[in-house]
Order: C-alpha cells, then sequence, then structure tokens
C-alpha cells in the first residue's frame, strides 16, 4: 500500500525508508509537528520529495495528473490534528461534502447513509454546528466518520490521538480499528511526534523518522 | 526607476494573467455544475447568488430610488417638460447604459468582492484549501467556480433590478413633480431602448460580476502565511476590482461606439 525508499524532502529530519502492505497498519514516529504535515503532503502528493520513491496505493502520488487526482485522493482518508473539517461549513455538510461530491446519491439515500455514519461513530452532537464550537475530539470524530462514508483503501491519522484524554484514546481506537478490520485492503497508518499515544496499539510495524523509539 | 518600471509591468502582468486563467477556469469548470459532485457545487453557486443578490436588495433599492429621482430632477430642469424623447434619451443613456452597472458593481465591490478575498484568505491562512484537496474536491471547481458565476448572475440580475426601480421611481417623481405625462416619458424611455442598449447594459453587470469575483478569489488565495494578509486581501481585492471595472466600464462603451 505505502512504500518509501530513502525518501528525503524538505522538513523531514531524515531519509525515510518503510513499506506498508495492503490490509496491515504501522506508525511512523517523527521528531516534530512539521514532519508530519511534509509526510502527509508527500504520501497526497501535495508536494514532491528531493530524492527516493515513493508508491502509495500503487501509484507515485507526485506523477498522478491533475484529473487523476481526484480518484486517487479518494481512496485515502486523512484524520487530520484538527479534524481537517472546513470552518464556514457545519457538521453535516461537512460530513456529506465528500461523499455527495463522488456518489451523486439522492438526498434521502445520503442523509440515510450519512446518519449511519454518525451513529457509527457515536457522535450525539448537533449537526447543525460549525466546527468551532466542537471539542478536538468531536472534530476527529466527525471527520472518521466523513472517512467511513467513502470507505478509503487507506486511513492516515496525523496526530489522531495526541491531545486527547484516555477514554477519548480508546474510543477512536476502536473505531479505526473496526474499520480496519472490516476490509482485508483496509490499511493504517498513524503518524505522530508523540510515541506515548501509540502505546498499546497492536500495530505491525512502526517506524521512526529519526533515533531510537521507546513505547 | 527602469528597474521599478519593468518590476511593475511584470506585476501587472502576471496579475492579468492569473485573472484570466481564474475566469477562463471558472467559465469551463461552470460545466461540471451538470456533472459529478453537482449537488455540493451548485449549493454553493446558489448561496452566492443568495449572499450577493438577496441580501443587496434593500441598499440597492434605496440608490436606485435615489439617483432616478435625482437623474429625472435634473434632465427635467435641463430639457423641456415637453421633449419627453430627449429624457427618455438621457434617461436610457444615463441610468441604464452607465449608472446601473456601475453602481451595483460598486455595492458588489464593497459588500461581496472583500467577503469573498477574506473569506478565502481565511480558508488559505488555516489550510482548508488543502484540506479541500485532500477530500478529491478540487478546489477551483468548489470554491471558484461557483463564486465566480454566481457573483456574476446576480450582478446581473441586480443590474435590472436596479433599472426597474431607478426608472420607476423617475418616471413617478417627473410626473408628480414636473407633470410630464406618464406615457410621455414611457415613449421617450422606450423609443431609446433598443435591444443594444439593453445588452451592452446587461454584458457590462456580468463582466463586472465576473471581474470582482474573479479579483476576490485571486486576492483570497494570494494570502501567505501571516494573518494580517488576510485584510490586506480584502482591501487589495476592492481596490483592484473598482480599477478594473471602470477600466472595463471604459472597455466596453468604446467597443459598442465603433
Amino acid at each position: 500500500m505505502i512504500r518509501m525508499t530513502e525518501l528525503a524532502a524538505s522538513g523531514l529530519c531524515l531519509p525515510l525508508s518503510m513499506t506498508l502492505p495492503a490490509g496491515l497498519s504501522a506508525a511512523i514516529h517523527t521528531s516534530r509537528e512539521l514532519e508530519n504535515d511534509v509526510i502527509v503532503a508527500l504520501l497526497l502528493g501535495f508536494n514532491l520529495p528531493v530524492s527516493g520513491q515513493l508508491t502509495v496505493c500503487d501509484v507515485d502520488p507526485g506523477t498522478v495528473r491533475e484529473p487523476q487526482l481526484p480518484e486517487f485522493r479518494k481512496r485515502i482518508g486523512v484524520i487530520y490534528r484538527d479534524g481537517g473539517l472546513i470552518s464556514n461549513l457545519n457538521v453535516w455538510d461537512n460530513l456529506t461534502l465528500q461523499f455527495a461530491y463522488f456518489s451523486g446519491l439522492k438526498r434521502d439515500e445520503l442523509k440515510n447513509r450519512a446518519d449511519e455514519a454518525l451513529k457509527q461513530v457515536g457522535y450525539s452532537g448537533s449537526v447543525e454546528l460549525l466546527p468551532s464550537r466542537l471539542s478536538l475530539f468531536e472534530r476527529r470524530v466527525v471527520a472518521l466518520a466523513r472517512a467511513f462514508l467513502i470507505e478509503p483503501d487507506l486511513i492516515i491519522c496525523q496526530s489522531t490521538l495526541d491531545g486527547l484524554t484516555r477514554e477519548e484514546q480508546a474510543l477512536l481506537c476502536r473505531l479505526l480499528w473496526q474499520y480496519h478490520n472490516q476490509g482485508f485492503e483496509r490499511t493504517l497508518l498513524f503518524i505522530t511526534s508523540y510515541p506515548d499515544s501509540l502505546k498499546g496499539l497492536a500495530l505491525d510495524f512502526i517506524y521512526s523518522t529519526g533515533g531510537s523509539l521507546q513505547l | 526607476m527602469i528597474t521599478a518600471i519593468g518590476r511593475k509591468t511584470l506585476s501587472v502582468y502576471i496579475a492579468s494573467a492569473e485573472l484570466a486563467a481564474l475566469l477562463l477556469g471558472a467559465v469551463t469548470n461552470g460545466f461540471s455544475l451538470f456533472r459529478k459532485g453537482r449537488r455540493p457545487i451548485f449549493q454553493v453557486f446558489l448561496r452566492q447568488i443568495f449572499f450577493t443578490g438577496n441580501e443587496a436588495l434593500q441598499v440597492i433599492f434605496v440608490i436606485s430610488l435615489a439617483v432616478g429621482v435625482a437623474i429625472i430632477s435634473q434632465i427635467s430642469n435641463v430639457a423641456d417638460a415637453g421633449r419627453g424623447s430627449l429624457i427618455g434619451k438621457i434617461f436610457v443613456w444615463v441610468v441604464i447604459r452607465e449608472l446601473g452597472p456601475l453602481i451595483t458593481a460598486l455595492v458588489i465591490i464593497a459588500r461581496s468582492g472583500s467577503a469573498i478575498a477574506i473569506e478565502l484568505g481565511q480558508m488559505k491562512y488555516k489550510g482548508e484549501i488543502q484540506y479541500l484537496e485532500t477530500l478529491g474536491i478540487p478546489g477551483e471547481q468548489y470554491l471558484l467556480m461557483p463564486r465566480i458565476l454566481g457573483v456574476g448572475v446576480a450582478l446581473f440580475i441586480l443590474n435590472i433590478y436596479f433599472n426597474i426601480v431607478a426608472v420607476s421611481s423617475g418616471i413617478l417623481v417627473a410626473s408628480l413633480g414636473w407633470q410630464i405625462p406618464v406615457a410621455t416619458i414611457k415613449q421617450g424611455i422606450i423609443s431609446a431602448l433598443s435591444l443594444q442598449e439593453l445588452f451592452i447594459s446587461c454584458a457590462k453587470s456580468l463582466i463586472f460580476g465576473l471581474v470582482i469575483a474573479a479579483v476576490g478569489c485571486r486576492a483570497g488565495l494570494n494570502v501567505g502565511d501571516s494573518i494580517t494578509h488576510i485584510p490586506q486581501a480584502g482591501t487589495r481585492a476592492v481596490m483592484l476590482s473598482l480599477i478594473l471595472v471602470f477600466l472595463s466600464n471604459v472597455l466596453v462603451s468604446l467597443i459598442y461606439l465603433l
């Protein structure tokens, strides 16, 4: 699913090599927050590496042409540190935006699917709220529900478990693993600067961009 | 000195190229309103028409009323009350062809041009444009095209509204204040109002709308890493829109005359 070979880019401390086969889970421990942004940007094709090789879902993100980018990015769900919600759209619009854009489903069907996703993640707040009114945990939960709707092959969690209480972390992990175990190809990648947040996760691989890592 | 002139020329050239690319992109992406993802994009398009058009109606109503009354008062003082055809002609030339598109554009520059720049600037600053692209939704399709086309359509409609109110108020004041028969002024306006005049007025308003929105979008997208860039983007959008609207007004008028 992801293969990096001596990948170097502006903002990365050291060249990174890793392999994450489809259907497995891994974490990349970085030395600072900036590296998390850089890795996500590389994986999605926003930035180009200085050297080294990268393939995601069997393609080099840097070579994907503009018209094919939407389809490529649709295969990857990203849960950003702040949720990655659009601030001037309410919870409902944030949740359904991507799904409506790609599925073209009718309003009723869309509503049913979105309601299901919200129920699945256990979001009980108002769907009329703007993201600024949500807690960090709620924002990430909504982002997770949005990703579940699209059913991506790969979910990237950028510092998703950082800054949460133990209970909130456990709940997010349960949801992520539930999704991960539901399909053969469903792959999870955690990127974080805080190794503490990886404690207790049943990860298949752990990589580090610099220094040793003790969990 | 020469370096400064060269640098300025280059920046004007780049800005013009960026604006042209935005406008062209909006028009070509306009077809995607009818393709995949139609609903979310169409919603942004309708929302833009609503915010730009509907919410400016009251302001436009007051201004057009005042303009209609002021213009007819001046014309009636200058022209003989019996010369309805001249009054009609001046009204069509001044209000419908020039002031209608210009004044509605000025209102929209103040209300929506700066708002678009600030909204997009804020999204850029917060990294939300990248969030959208992460979802596989191209920013130019979801953010730019519906805003540019929406403002264009809204300004087109507002201009028609402005002209109707201004002309009606002018006729009313002329008949009540100067005892000029309504039929005389109406006849004068109808005889002066050719399809070509209407087309020029509508074309101007559409062009102004597209330009104002494109300038706002460009200013918003050029916001950098500092939060102070956001209000600057708003100011820049207003100033550039003013210049471009007046320049394109002259350009369209000249093309019409030729």
